[in-house]
């Protein structure tokens, strides 16, 4: 059986290493499902609300909503999305958006604006009123992260600490036990993203692509590709088009689930 | 209580608060399955504000990497595309193409081609 975790030192690192299925940790070929070395994106909150019409002027429609989520005193990572074409598509900018005939439609004007507590998204198109949503996801991670050195501290915990079930990996500098959620690679209350469904697609020149993932959404996913490659997807279908205005290129994509 | 942590037959399932961690537990109710396919490791993430080569802890492979650019009017930040980004096992380099670009968020993920 092909050795998969390592609780010790890889690369000349202390911590906890977990291959991918089929794919030896001592001598791996492909990216690790955990890396003590790294971090994971944690959800702090994630919706999805109503994208209202505010204005019209010559022709283009502003659309725009400001949400607040509890503060976290700092800056967030973040994503978002419009979901829009009878609530059936989700366009993840930077992205353009398929609002008639076969060509995407790249807004001149789209903005977001984040801060410590709020989110601010604004897109302009041209034509009337839409039946548009906004999708987002604000992380706990924030934006311009402290980089920490590597430490001798113990990082590995998993049992009842004075009657406390703790199941924790902790990032370098904090010792397992005593770490919270956000000193924590893995931690009993994290919301992580859920890994669904990733694959390699080859696009050609200025190509439209579509593919079959074969599932339903219920909820719009996090989706990401390697190319930046503009992309859609169908909810209902799980079909993934692809838009690259670029070369000929071979991308991975993946999609993750909110929790 | 339940049982949140599973490790047999070469499987590790960590369970969210209330479920027990077990093979057949659906997928949202885990904090961590070894048999995911892919993961969710983030090797480094920041916004930079000028052309820039990013180093984090090198890798085994290249990564993936999330770029987003902005451009700041009238206290709204606006997506800006003018930049260009490569990736190597061990570096990020942005490169700003727009003097109007003020900023790119950039998140690189522990995922490769």
């Amino acid at each position: 059986m092909t050795e998969r975790t390592r609780i010790g030192t890889l690369f000349g690192t202390p911590g906890i290493y977990v291959s991918q299925p089929g794919d030896n940790v001592a001598a791996p070929t492909r990216p690790f499902l955990l890396d003590s070395r790294c971090d994971v994106l944690e959800i702090h909150t994630y919706g999805r609300v109503s994208l209202p019409r505010i204005s019209e002027n010559a022709g283009i429609s502003v659309f725009q909503r400001s949400l607040g989520f509890p503060p976290l005193g700092y800056v967030p990572l973040f994503t978002y999305a419009v979901v829009m074409n009878d609530s059936q598509e989700i366009f993840q900018p930077p992205t353009g958006f398929q609002i008639g005939g076969s060509s995407p439609f790249f807004p001149q004007d789209q903005a977001a604006t984040i801060s410590d507590g709020g989110l601010l998204y604004q897109v302009q198109i041209p034509g009337g009123n839409r039946n548009l949503d906004l999708w987002y996801v604000i992380y706990r991670n924030p934006r311009n992260p402290t980089t920490l050195p590597p430490s001798g501290t113990e990082r590995v915990f998993i049992g009842n600490d004075a009657g406390t079930f703790k199941m924790r990996v902790s990032k370098s500098g904090f010792t397992a036990r005593h770490a919270n959620r956000d000193q924590c690679v893995i931690h009993e209350d994290k919301q992580p993203l859920i890994p669904v469904v990733s694959g390699v697609v080859s696009l050609g020149a200025s190509a439209q692509v579509d593919v079959g993932t074969g599932i339903g959404f219920a909820f719009p996913p996090k989706m990401l590709n390697s190319g930046n490659i503009r992309m859609r997807l169908n909810l209902g279908s799980g079909v993934i088009r692809f838009y690259n205005n670029s070369t000929p290129r071979t991308i991975r994509y993946a999609i993750y689930n909110l929790p | 209580m339940a049982q949140r942590f599973y490790a047999q037959s070469g499987r590790i399932i960590m369970s969210k608060p209330g479920y027990n961690a077990e093979p057949g537990l659906p997928d949202q109710f885990k904090i961590f399955d070894s048999a995911w396919a892919f993961g969710t490791v983030i090797i480094a993430s920041g916004s930079v504000t000028g052309s820039t080569t990013v180093h984090f802890t090198p890798q085994h492979f290249v990564p993936l990497a999330e770029v987003t650019g902005y451009e700041r009017r009238s206290s709204m930040d606006y997506i800006n595309y003018q930049y260009d980004f490569s990736l190597t096992s061990s570096s990020l380099s942005i490169e700003f193409l727009d003097s109007d670009l003020d900023r790119v968020d950039y998140v690189v993920w522990g995922l490769t081609l």
